[in-house]
C-alpha cells in the first residue's frame, strides 16, 4: 500500500516550557487505509490530526502528505493543500450558520475555483447519497445532530479530498445516530477513501478502523490492526 | 489595496456570499456602520463644501482674469487723521471687498508744521481691507484741504509740498503702465455716504473704466454697464425693499441718481449697503470721491512681490507698495479649521468601522477558523472581511453626498443671511461632477481603510486556534 501520510519524528509544544502536546512521532498512513487514533482526553490525538491537515504547524519533524511537505507551506499553501488533499469532519460539525446546507457544502469547491455547475453538481449528489437533498436549502440551525454532520461530511468529500479526517465524528451524537456516521464512513472507506479517526471510544475505534493508534502523553504508545468489521 | 480583490473568480462568490451572510445575521452591526459612513460622508461632503466655498469667490474672480492683483490705496496725512470726526469709517471705508481681512498699520510722516504725538514715536494709521487680499497696495499721500478718497473727510491746515492728487494719480498710472507684467488696471474710488431710506451708512464704490475683470461674484444680474446702471448687495436690496432689474432713484441729501439695479453682488462680510458703478455715476451723489485705489490685474506668472517691490522703487516716497500674501492669516486659520473638521470626521468614520468590523471579526473568529480549514486563504479572508463592509460604504457614500450637498445647500444660505447676504451660485456649486463621483467613493474608501486592520488580524489569526475558539 503506497503511504499517504508520514510523519517523521514529530513534536509539537504550545508552551517553551510545557511539555510536548507530541513528542517524536513518527507514523506511515497509506492510501485507503482506515486509523483510528485513540488515546484518552489531552494525549495529543487532535494535534496530530491538525498537524496531518495543516491546521497547526509541528515544532519539530516533518509531515509529508501525498508526497507534498506540509510542515514547509506558507499559510497561502495550506489552504491550498487543504482544499486539495483534506477533507475534515469534526465533533460539532463546524457548519457555518449563516450559509444554507448547499452552500456550506459548495464553500471548499468554490474557494478551489471549481467551476459553478460542476460544483453544484457534486454537490447535489453528495446530498442525495447522505440523504439530505431534502435540506438543501435549510439552515444548519434547523438540522438534527446526524444531519448536520452529513452535511459536514458532504462538504468535507465535495473537492474528493485524498484523506478524510475525523475528529470525533459522533462525539456530539446520540448512539444511533453515530452509528449511523460510523458506517457511513465505513462505506466511504470501502470505496477507497483514506480516512484517519480520532477517536477516545475503543469500541467505535475497533468497529470502524482497520488499524489503531493509541497515543498516551504524545507518544504512540501503541500501533496494531484492528478487528473492524466488514 | 487593489491587489486585495484579486482572487480567483471563482472564490468570489463564496467570499461576497459569506461576508453577505455575515451581515444578514449581523444586522445591528451593518446599520451602525451605514450610519456611521453615512452621517461622517455627509458631513464631510459639507465640510468640503464650505472648503471650496472659502475659497472659491476669490479664486474664481481672480481665475477669470488669469493673473494677481495689485491695489493702490490713498493714504491720510497726520493732518488729515487729526482733522477728521470719522476716524472710526476708515476701517469700514478702505474695505471694498468681499473676502478676507488684511490689516496693516501705516507710520504717517507729520507734514511740516505738525507735531508728533505726546510722548514721541510716529502718527500711524490702520488701514483694514476687507475682501479681495490684495498682493500688493500703494500708498498715495492725499492733499490737505482736499477729500482725500473714503479715509477722511480732509480738514484746512498746513500742507505739504505734495503734488495735487490728480498729479498723484497720473503718477500712479504711468508707473503700472511702464511696469512689465501690468495686465489690468483700474482706478476705484471709495466712500461712505447716507443714502435716504437706509439706517446705515452707504458705502460708495465707483471705478473709472472697465472693472468687470475684478471679479465680484454676482448672486444675481450682470455687471453694470453703462452710466446708468450700479450693482449693490444683499443689504442695500434688503435695506430699500428694491429688486434686481428694478430702477429707482437714490437719494443722499440734496443729490439724487436715477439707476437701474443691473446686478447683486456677494458680499460676506455683510454689514453696510454697497454700491458699485461708474465713478462719474456715483459722483453725482458724493462729489468728492475720487480715487483712492487701484486695482491691477497681473500677467500670468508674474510675482506680485517682485512687481511690488518694483513699482515701489519706481514710485519712490512718499507712495508706499505693500505686497501682501493672497491670503489672510484668518482666512488661512478657517481653512485650517474647516480641513481638520473634515479629516476628524474621516477619521471618527474610519475608527467607527473599525470598532464595528473588530468587533465582529473577534465575534467571528470560530467561523474564520472554519472559513480557513475548507481552504480559504490569507488573501481570500481579507477579501471577505473587506467585502462585508464595502458594500454598506457603497450605499452609505451615495446616500450620503447627495444629503451631504442639500446639506450644504442649506447651511450656505442660512449662515450667508446671517451676514446679510445671499449666495451666489457659483459658492452653491461647490462640486464638478467627476468630485462627485469621487466623494460618492468616499463612503467605500473609508469603510475599506476601517476594515483593512481586521481583516489583516483575520488573515493572520491560526487555524486551530480559531476553531478553538468560542
Amino acid at each position: 500500500m503506497d503511504t499517504l501520510v508520514r510523519l517523521t519524528d514529530v513534536s509539537k509544544t504550545y508552551d517553551s516550557d510545557g511539555a510536548p502536546a507530541l513528542a517524536h512521532v513518527t507514523m506511515d498512513v497509506g492510501h485507503g487505509e482506515s486509523l483510528a487514533v485513540m488515546g484518552p482526553s489531552g494525549s495529543g490525538k487532535s494535534t496530530l490530526l491538525n498537524l496531518v491537515a495543516g491546521l497547526d504547524r509541528p515544532t519539530g519533524g516533518q509531515v509529508t502528505v501525498g508526497g507534498e511537505r506540509v510542515d514547509t507551506l506558507s499559510e497561502t499553501g495550506l489552504a491550498r493543500f487543504r482544499r486539495r488533499q483534506v477533507g475534515m469532519i469534526f465533533q460539532f460539525f463546524n457548519l457555518l450558520d449563516d450559509m444554507t446546507v448547499l452552500d456550506n457544502v459548495l464553500l471548499p469547491a468554490q474557494l478551489a475555483g471549481m467551476p459553478t455547475a460542476r460544483a453544484r453538481a457534486r454537490a447535489d449528489e453528495l446530498l442525495t447519497a447522505l440523504r439530505i437533498g431534502s435540506h438543501r436549502n435549510a439552515y444548519p440551525a434547523r438540522l438534527s445532530g446526524g444531519e448536520r454532520q452529513r452535511v459536514a461530511i458532504a462538504r468535507a468529500l465535495v473537492n474528493r479530498p485524498a484523506l478524510l479526517l475525523a475528529d470525533e465524528p459522533t462525539g456530539a451524537l446520540d448512539t444511533a445516530t453515530g452509528e449511523e456516521i460510523g458506517e457511513l464512513l465505513l462505506d466511504l472507506n470501502s470505496s477507497g477513501q483514506t480516512l484517519i479517526l480520532v477517536t477516545h471510544n475503543p469500541d467505535l475505534a475497533a468497529r470502524y478502523a482497520r488499524r489503531v493508534i493509541e497515543i498516551v502523553d504524545g507518544r504512540v504508545a501503541s500501533d496494531a490492526a484492528a478487528g473492524a468489521r466488514r | 489595496m487593489k491587489a486585495m480583490f484579486i482572487w480567483p473568480p471563482a472564490a468570489a462568490g463564496p467570499a461576497v456570499r459569506a461576508a453577505r451572510g455575515g451581515l444578514s445575521g449581523r444586522r445591528v452591526q451593518a446599520v451602525v456602520i451605514g450610519l456611521v459612513l453615512l452621517v461622517s460622508t455627509a458631513a464631510s461632503t459639507l465640510a468640503l463644501g464650505l472648503l471650496v466655498d472659502s475659497n472659491s469667490p476669490f479664486d474664481q474672480a481672480f481665475a477669470a482674469q488669469h493673473g494677481s492683483e495689485v491695489t493702490a490705496t490713498a493714504q491720510a496725512t497726520t493732518a488729515q487723521l487729526a482733522a477728521t470726526a470719522h476716524l472710526p469709517g476708515v476701517t469700514a471705508a478702505a474695505g471694498p471687498f468681499p473676502e478676507g481681512t488684511v490689516t496693516a498699520t501705516i507710520p504717517v510722516t507729520p507734514p511740516p508744521g505738525v507735531s508728533g504725538p505726546p510722548g514721541g514715536g510716529v502718527f500711524q494709521t490702520q488701514l483694514t481691507v476687507v475682501g479681495r487680499p490684495s498682493p500688493v497696495q500703494v500708498y498715495i499721500p492725499g492733499v490737505p484741504g482736499q477729500r482725500s478718497g473714503s479715509v477722511v473727510e480732509a480738514g484746512p491746515g498746513p500742507g505739504p509740498a505734495w503734488p495735487s492728487l490728480a498729479a498723484q494719480e497720473s503718477a500712479v498710472q504711468a508707473a503700472l503702465r511702464a511696469q512689465p507684467g501690468t495686465l489690468h488696471y483700474v482706478a476705484e474710488s471709495d466712500d461712505q455716504i447716507g443714502v435716504l431710506g437706509l439706517s446705515d451708512h452707504t458705502n460708495l464704490i465707483g471705478f473709472a473704466g472697465d472693472a468687470s475683470w475684478t471679479g465680484y461674484a454676482l448672486i444675481s444680474g450682470h455687471w453694470y454697464q453703462g452710466a446708468h446702471q450700479v450693482d449693490v448687495n444683499t443689504a442695500f436690496l434688503t435695506g430699500t425693499g428694491l429688486k434686481v432689474g428694478g430702477s429707482d432713484t437714490i437719494s443722499s441729501g440734496s443729490r439724487h441718481i436715477t439707476v437701474q439695479i443691473a446686478g447683486e453682488i456677494f458680499d460676506p462680510a455683510g454689514g453696510n449697503p454697497e454700491i458699485v458703478g461708474r465713478q462719474s455715476t456715483l459722483a453725482t451723489l458724493d462729489p468728492g470721491l475720487s480715487p483712492d485705489q487701484y486695482d491691477v490685474a497681473l500677467t500670468p506668472g508674474t510675482s506680485a512681490q517682485a512687481y511690488a517691490d518694483a513699482l515701489g522703487a519706481g514710485l519712490g516716497q512718499p507712495y508706499q507698495v505693500n505686497a501682501n500674501g493672497s491670503n489672510s492669516s484668518q482666512f488661512f486659520v478657517i481653512i485650517g479649521l474647516i480641513a481638520m473638521l473634515t479629516l476628524l470626521l474621516t477619521a471618527v468614520a474610519a475608527l467607527g468601522v473599525l470598532n464595528t468590523v473588530v468587533l465582529q471579526t473577534r465575534e467571528r473568529v470560530h467561523d474564520l477558523g472554519v472559513f480557513k480549514a475548507v481552504g480559504m486563504t490569507p488573501r481570500q479572508t481579507i477579501a471577505m472581511v473587506v467585502c462585508s463592509v464595502a458594500g454598506i460604504g457603497l450605499v452609505a457614500g451615495l446616500i450620503a453626498i447627495p444629503a451631504g450637498i442639500a446639506l450644504h445647500n442649506y447651511v450656505l444660505p442660512v449662515m450667508g443671511h446671517a451676514a446679510q447676504t445671499d449666495v451666489p451660485p457659483s459658492v452653491l456649486n461647490a462640486y464638478h461632477p467627476w468630485e462627485i463621483v469621487l466623494l460618492a467613493l468616499a463612503g467605500l474608501v473609508i469603510a475599506v481603510a476601517g476594515a483593512l486592520g481586521p481583516a489583516g488580524w483575520a488573515a493572520r489569526t491560526r487555524t486551530a486556534f480559531a476553531l478553538r475558539a468560542e
